[in-house]
């Protein structure tokens, strides 16, 4: 019986001192949490205060607007999701990447016919500021950050690698790996042949002849019968081909 | 001649003068083909397209890069672009020749109706050789214009009401009447 009665004001006694120290860890944790509240709302409005400032700069700038954009999203500001409100209304930034969104969404749909889909990072910034004819420069980071912005919309559109290219496609379809091994072989002379896939990458002539009908029937590459042997040009790689 | 065409880069892809296999891509290379072909004519005021003897000129021949449309090519992009009211054969079903509407007939015709109007050739008798190389016509479009494209637009003014062919002993001679402001 004694043993038991222990028992339960040991509990009881343990349960206090949990309490005591859920309370003061609680209390600790509200205190760091009011804290850091405070230095986020610091930096926040330092970070404002920059924008306000250098709001032009920024906007002319590729690189500081590369370095601001990054401090943002580390202090999980997004001056890019938040269209409306204060970041927007700041430094005019949804707007800025909602335009640049816009017209590549324009420039993708009215090449795709051409290229398939696929169209060359370095290609598609020229084409933007050609089409934008403002003298704010855009850099890749902003086609970048921009394309990011339209992925939940689910359109496909997306940043890949081929090769030592970065290319934008804009169909949801994925390039399996052959497809890609033969774009990253077209890179260098903007087209393939049969006989270069063979002796490149070893393959059998089904397995050739299977990849090619593929990125034909794609859109991804043009046939050029009056090559001899017939040459298969990826038209994302020729340049202006856009134009 | 005037000055010299600025070919659009795709003009030096060589498949785009292979008839492409995939049907989409088919689609856009006759689309492009098409805007090609209307703004070399409308740059040349050039209405007529031969089609052998075009395929051995500049439009059709890269000599750059050694390609050359085939006339079968050729042929299904101009079908299209009588689809798109952009050209219209010659004399069908023969499809060896056809018109090439950089404007299109009613076009022709607006601007000749506003000529007259501003010209005040409202119920006077015009003769088709006047209209196309008169020198009361000098530095408007349709000077020079191909003479069947005339006889077009001539042909909606007629049905418009407005004017009026009036038979002359050859050709050249023919007459239109055009009719006044009330009339």
């Amino acid at each position: 019986m004694n043993s038991r009665r222990v028992g339960i004001t040991g509990l009881r006694r343990k349960q206090a001192a949990n309490d005591h120290f859920s309370k003061v860890g609680s209390n600790y944790e509200k205190k760091q949490i009011e804290q850091l509240k405070v230095k986020l709302e610091t930096l926040k409005s330092n970070l404002e205060e920059f924008a306000r400032k250098h709001r032009k700069d920024i906007e002319k700038e590729p690189k500081l607007r590369t370095h601001f954009s990054k401090i943002c999203a580390n202090v999980g500001v997004d001056p890019l999701l938040s269209n409306k409100g204060f970041w927007a209304e700041l430094l005019g930034y949804g707007n800025f990447y909602y335009d640049i969104c816009v017209q590549i969404i324009e420039i993708c749909r009215s090449t795709r016919g051409r290229n398939g889909g696929l169209v060359e990072l370095g290609e598609l910034k020229r084409q933007l500021t050609k089409k934008r004819s403002s003298s704010q420069e855009i850099s890749e980071d902003d086609i970048v950050r921009a394309i990011k912005t339209l992925k939940p919309l689910g359109n496909g559109f997306e940043i890949i690698q081929i090769g030592d290219r970065k290319m934008v496609r804009s169909v949801p379809r994925e390039l399996n790996s052959d497809q890609s091994n033969v774009l990253v072989l077209a890179q260098e002379k903007g087209y393939v042949t049969k006989y270069m896939i063979e002796s490149e990458l070893g393959w059998g002539m089904e397995r050739i002849n299977d990849v090619i009908d593929t990125l034909l029937a794609d859109g991804l590459c043009w046939i050029d019968e009056q090559a001899d042997p017939i040459e298969y040009w990826v038209p994302s790689f020729f340049k202006g081909v856009d134009d | 001649m005037s000055q010299r065409f600025e070919f659009p880069s795709i003009h030096n892809f060589s498949p785009f003068y292979t008839q492409q296999v995939t049907q989409t891509t088919l689609q856009n290379q006759i689309v492009l083909w098409s805007e090609i072909i209307l703004s070399y004519f409308r740059h040349h005021k050039l209405y007529r397209l031969e089609l052998s003897e075009a395929l051995n000129g500049e439009l059709f021949k890269n000599q750059g890069i050694k390609r050359r449309l085939k006339l079968e090519t050729l042929q299904i992009i101009i079908d299209h672009m009588v689809k798109q009211g952009t050209a219209e054969w010659d004399s069908p079903p023969s499809k060896n020749a056809a018109l090439i509407y950089w404007r299109k007939p009613e076009e022709w015709a607006s601007l000749i109706d506003k000529w007259v109007f501003d010209c005040g050739l409202n119920n006077s008798i015009v003769t088709l050789y006047e209209i196309l190389h008169g020198e009361s016509s000098e530095g408007m479009e349709f000077h020079n214009l191909n003479q069947t494209i005339l006889l077009k637009a001539l042909d909606i003014l007629v049905k418009r009401g407005v004017a009026q062919l009036l038979q002359g002993s050859s050709a050249d001679d023919l007459g239109v009447k055009f009719f006044g402001i009330n009339g």
